[in-house]
């Protein structure tokens, strides 16, 4: 969490010296999510479908900040040549595409692939709140509960879709929209990383032994800016989400200032000779 | 003289439509102030008019099907799709609902919609956020493919579109133009518009004045940006290019109206973004052939973006779309 | 006398400071002696003598130098005029930097497709461009015409701009192999200044004779075809003032064996003239004309299109034919007949007679009675 999130702020000021083009969204305050759920999965054979805000969910699968990085700036050693940038990065079973909700069928096809092939993978589908405005997400879960596809949904609930909050998008709770197709939903808060571990690890488990679909629902909070540009939220309301569901703060204090302190250097260290390998520290 | 950018000028379109109709209603994602668009180009209109401006959940499909909905029932809805990549979402919509009602039912059933989008790279944004798909829409009976270029005045031809159309309007702006400024006739390229029987006027752009050109250019849209560049390049060199931009993509069979500029004695390129082949720009060149046959003194040339995805990468990027370098290239070629 | 330059400072520098001499102004120095330093951000340089001489300093310690720079001056003797020496010795370091041209684009491409390189032109400006490289193909070509080689012939094309003769003359000539339209002359005053298929239209005859004197017109050749018998006489006139006419004859017409045809004649595309027809002068003959072999023509005769005669035809002077004519073999047309669309001739036509289109025409000229066959 501590590497991705140091990562992320990286990011975002090399943006600003204008040594990246294109766009980044960062996960900044929904690092929780990404690794209490990725930490879960069985990195041999499991599937990640993420989406737009995938540096997160990419970090917690393979930790291959370099080629991140690289392929962020464009570079041809970036883990797609940097030809995907951002939001359109793949390695080994880890895929994402720019276009909201396409990727949540896709991971339901891979999974039941998986499945029909008797390997025991499950796939994980990351989405936010915005795109259960989506069509497709819906036509996905029918078909996952309808032919008992092996699926972890992961709804990262930020309250927020761009610039337009939830309120503005969407009728009715979100956190049920699955349960009427009969897959059972579990909704945690997301900073706290190890509940995410531990609920996600269960559900896995459950799907893995054949129950079908299930959708892990997690509250959380984007900190920085939707991607580089403005960001209208109340500064107040941003300043107290930052105090009180900061889930690198959570950790701190469940592992102690000293083991954090250390964690912190040692990631700073790591991502420092990267950039200074990619020749922009 | 007009120092509007294209953006200002898209703006204010947008901005007389809603003021001098009650009809117009702006439907889309984030189009709210303060943010007022991705793209900004709804800025101030949800302050202004705050009941007629739509901010929309991530729906592309479903706000294309209610928008013909609402067109049907004789509002004049505009949609804005953030970005052109995301129209393959509306495709059902559009092509199997909004453009059949008015021909199959006679025109019983009127379908005032139009749906703006920006197309294109140049930015960064990578394979799902840079591309020109609009090719994928020319041939749709009963749409109207319109994509001005700096040449135009988008602004006016876009609220003319917005109150006088009856049917759907598929209405492309480039990203890459938004920041420029308008040609106004203020440089070295001289500029004039020609109404045509549609009206959407062809805009023609001149690097030289007196004389026949050496070579001319077709094109529409984003393309007009390398093209004006290499055209006010090749001043110094002394070859004389007339740029024809149309602001509409006619794909009727019928001959474009247009083509009375052409005498087919200059060699004659058509240029665009998008991957070359199946365009807007093939067409044009098939119909030349077709209506110039034995008076051309060369094969139209076509250039396009190279038949790739559009990297996000910016050198990568460079390389795939159509570029100032390469429309020098082709025009010094053609008359070597 | 030679100038002593600050040094290359390497990729990262591209100014330092100087040092101050580290010999005394006026002594006289070896090649290779160390005479002063330079001082960038990363490093102390050396300057070394490149030459025995006299040190006549330019610059003093302290003073910002840039690469290439001269720091002082080396001479046999004492110098006088430090400043006079210098400007002496830029000059000279001038003239030998070698004259370099530019040349447009445009102008590059017409060096190209005319065959010329830079040196012919003998350029004595520094931009070599369209004007440049047109001149000199402009007297090539009137140095060539003077030697009697190669070349297309330049045509004036006289009249016929509002009829459309005009543009049917030029629009054959564009394809030939042979010709070249060059302008256009016209009475009509409207149509000055404007072009007939990108040919100017650049005036009345006045024009004429200056531009055959200047050598930049080959022939001319008329197109208007209404008024025939103005036709004949601005022929006649022109002819007599020495004008030179061309025939322009369509790279798709068809002329047979033994065809021969005069002056000024204009023959359009897909015209057939049969074997041994024979063709006078100044006549114009649109597309699709038939005429079979043996056929006599006279001169400043007009045929429209589509007009088929058979075998040993015979046509006087200034006779017009509309179009659609057929015409049996043997007749003889007089001078200044008019023969109108559709007509069937199977009997001869005297002069100056018209010859009225429509069915009962042509069932009277097929009639064998001599009387009352034509409508005059
Ligand atoms: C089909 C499609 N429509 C719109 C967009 C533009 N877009 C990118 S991210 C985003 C908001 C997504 O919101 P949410 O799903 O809540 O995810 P979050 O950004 O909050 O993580 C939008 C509208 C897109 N990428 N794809
Ligand atoms: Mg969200």
């Amino acid at each position: 969490m501590i590497l991705i999130r140091y990562v992320e702020q990286s990011l975002l000021r090399l943006y600003a010296q204008g040594l990246m083009g294109g766009t980044v969204h960062t996960c900044i305050g929904q690092e929780g999510c990404a690794v209490g759920v990725v930490s879960a999965i069985d990195r041999q054979r499991d599937m990640l479908f993420s989406n737009h805000r995938g540096h997160g969910h990419y970090l917690a699968y393979c930790g291959d900040i370099h080629g991140l990085i690289a392929e962020i700036m464009g570079l041809p050693i970036g883990v797609c040549g940097g030809m995907g940038g951002s939001q359109h990065i793949q390695r080994e079973n880890f895929y994402t595409n720019g276009i909201q909700g396409a990727g949540v069928p896709i991971a339901v096809g891979m999974g039941l692939a998986e499945r029909f092939k008797g390997t025991g993978a499950v796939s994980l589908a990351f989405l936010g709140d915005g795109t259960f405005g989506e069509g497709a997400v819906y036509e996905a879960m029918n078909l996952a509960a309808l032919w008992s596809a092996p699926t972890l949904f992961v709804v990262e609930h930020n309250g927020y879709a761009q610039s337009t909050p939830s309120s503005l998008q969407h009728a009715g709770d979100l956190s049920r929209r699955a349960e009427p197709f009969g897959i059972p939903v579990t909704r945690t808060e997301g900073a706290d990383v190890i509940a995410v571990f531990e609920v996600a690890n269960r559900l896995l488990g459950q799907i893995r032994a054949g129950k079908g679909p299930r959708l892990l629902f997690l509250d959380t909070h984007r900190f920085a800016p939707h991607s580089k540009g403005d960001d209208f939220r109340d500064r107040e309301e941003l300043e107290r989400i930052n105090r009180e569901c900061d889930p690198i703060q959570r950790l701190a204090a469940q592992i102690g200032a000293d083991t954090y302190e250390q964690v912190r250097k040692a990631a700073e260290i790591e991502v420092d000779i990267v950039l200074q390998e990619l020749g922009v520290q | 003289m007009n120092t509007e950018s294209y953006l200002d000028s898209i703006r204010r379109g947008l901005r007389g439509a809603m003021e001098s109709d009650e009809r117009v209603y702006l439907i889309g994602e984030d189009l709210l102030d303060p943010y007022g668009g991705a793209f900004k180009v709804s800025k101030g209109l949800s302050t202004e008019f705050p009941k007629r401006v739509l901010t929309t959940p991530i729906s592309e499909s479903a706000i294309t099907g209610l928008a013909t909905g609402m067109a049907i029932r004789g509002l004049r809805p505009v949609v804005e799709i953030m970005f052109g990549d995301f129209l393959t979402l509306c495709t059902d919509q559009l092509v199997n609902s909004a453009t059949k009602f008015p021909l199959m039912y006679r025109d019983k059933v009127r379908v005032p919609l139009v749906l703006r989008t920006p197309m294109g790279g140049g930015r960064g944004y990578g394979p799902t956020h840079s591309q020109s798909i609009e090719k994928m829409f020319l041939g749709v009976p009963g749409l109207t493919v319109v994509s001005p270029s700096l040449a135009h005045d988008p602004g006016t031809l876009l609220k003319r579109t917005i109150l006088e159309s009856e049917r759907p309007v598929l209405w492309v702006e480039y990203k890459s133009l938004y920041p420029k400024q308008l040609l106004n006739g203020g440089d070295e390229l001289r500029i004039w518009q020609v109404e045509g029987e549609d009206g959407y006027p062809l805009a023609v752009v001149e690097n030289f004045s007196g004389s026949d050109p050496d070579v001319v250019v077709i094109a529409y849209g984003g393309a007009s940006v390398p093209l004006f560049e290499s055209m006010r390049r090749l001043i110094p060199e002394e070859i004389r290019v007339r740029g024809l931009l149309p602001s509409r993509l006619d794909t009727r069979t019928k001959t474009p109206w247009w083509f009375s500029e052409i005498t087919g004695r200059e060699p004659i390129i058509v240029a665009e973004h998008g991957t070359r082949g199946f365009t807007w720009g093939s067409e044009i060149a098939a119909e030349l052939n077709l209506t110039f046959f034995g008076r051309l003194v060369a094969p139209v040339r076509r250039l396009a973006d190279a038949d790739n995805v559009v990297p996000a990468g910016r050198g990568l990027e460079r390389e795939v779309l159509l570029n100032e370098e390469q429309l020098i290239k082709a025009i010094v070629e053609s008359i070597t | 006398m030679k100038s002593l330059n600050t040094p290359f400072l390497g990729a990262n520098d591209d100014e330092a400071t100087f040092n101050g001499w580290l010999v005394a102004a006026g002594s006289r120095v070896e090649a290779g002696m160390l005479v002063a330093t330079v001082e960038t951000t990363k490093a102390v340089l050396d300057v070394e003598a490149e030459y025995d001489g006299i040190l006549h300093p330019l610059v003093e310690r302290g003073a910002r130098v840039v690469p290439g720079q001269p720091l002082a001056i080396l001479a046999g003797e004492p110098i006088d005029d430090l400043q006079a020496a210098l400007a002496a010795l830029s000059a000279e370091a001038d003239a030998n930097i070698p004259f370099e041209v530019r040349v447009t684009k445009k102008a590059e491409i017409l060096m190209r497709r005319h065959g010329i390189v830079l040196e012919q032109l003998g350029a004595d400006t520094s931009v070599v461009d369209e004007a440049a490289v047109s001149q000199f193909v402009e007297q090539r070509a009137v140095n060539e015409r003077r030697l009697g080689i190669g070349h297309l012939q330049r045509v004036g094309v006289i009249g016929g701009v509002g009829g459309g003769g005009a543009m049917i003359v030029i629009d054959s000539l564009l394809r030939s192999y042979s010709q070249q339209p060059v302008c256009v002359f016209e009475r009509d005053k409207v149509w000055h200044g404007r072009t007939v298929l990108g040919v100017p239209v650049i005036g009345s005859l006045e024009a004429l004779s200056g531009m055959l004197e200047r050598e930049e017109l080959d022939a001319v050749v008329i197109a208007f075809n209404r008024d025939l018998g103005e036709r004949a006489s601005l022929f006649e006139r022109l002819t007599g003032e020495g004008v030179p006419f061309c025939n322009v004859i369509d790279a798709r017409a068809d002329l047979r064996s033994l065809v021969t045809v005069g002056n000024g004649n204009v023959i359009l595309a897909n015209v057939y003239l049969g074997a041994g027809t024979r063709v006078g002068d100044n006549n114009f003959i649109s597309a699709n004309v038939f005429l079979e072999h043996g056929n006599q023509l006279g001169n400043a005769n007009a045929f429209g299109p589509g007009v088929f005669t058979s075998g040993n035809v015979t046509i006087g002077d200034r006779v017009r034919f509309a179009t659609g004519i057929f015409v049996e073999p043997g007749i003889t047309i007089g001078d200044g007949a008019v023969i109108a669309s559709g007509s069937v001739l199977t009997v001869d036509v005297p002069a100056s007679t018209t010859v009225k289109a429509g069915r009962r025409a042509v069932a009277r000229a097929t009639a064998s009675t001599q009387e009352n066959r034509y409508e005059s």
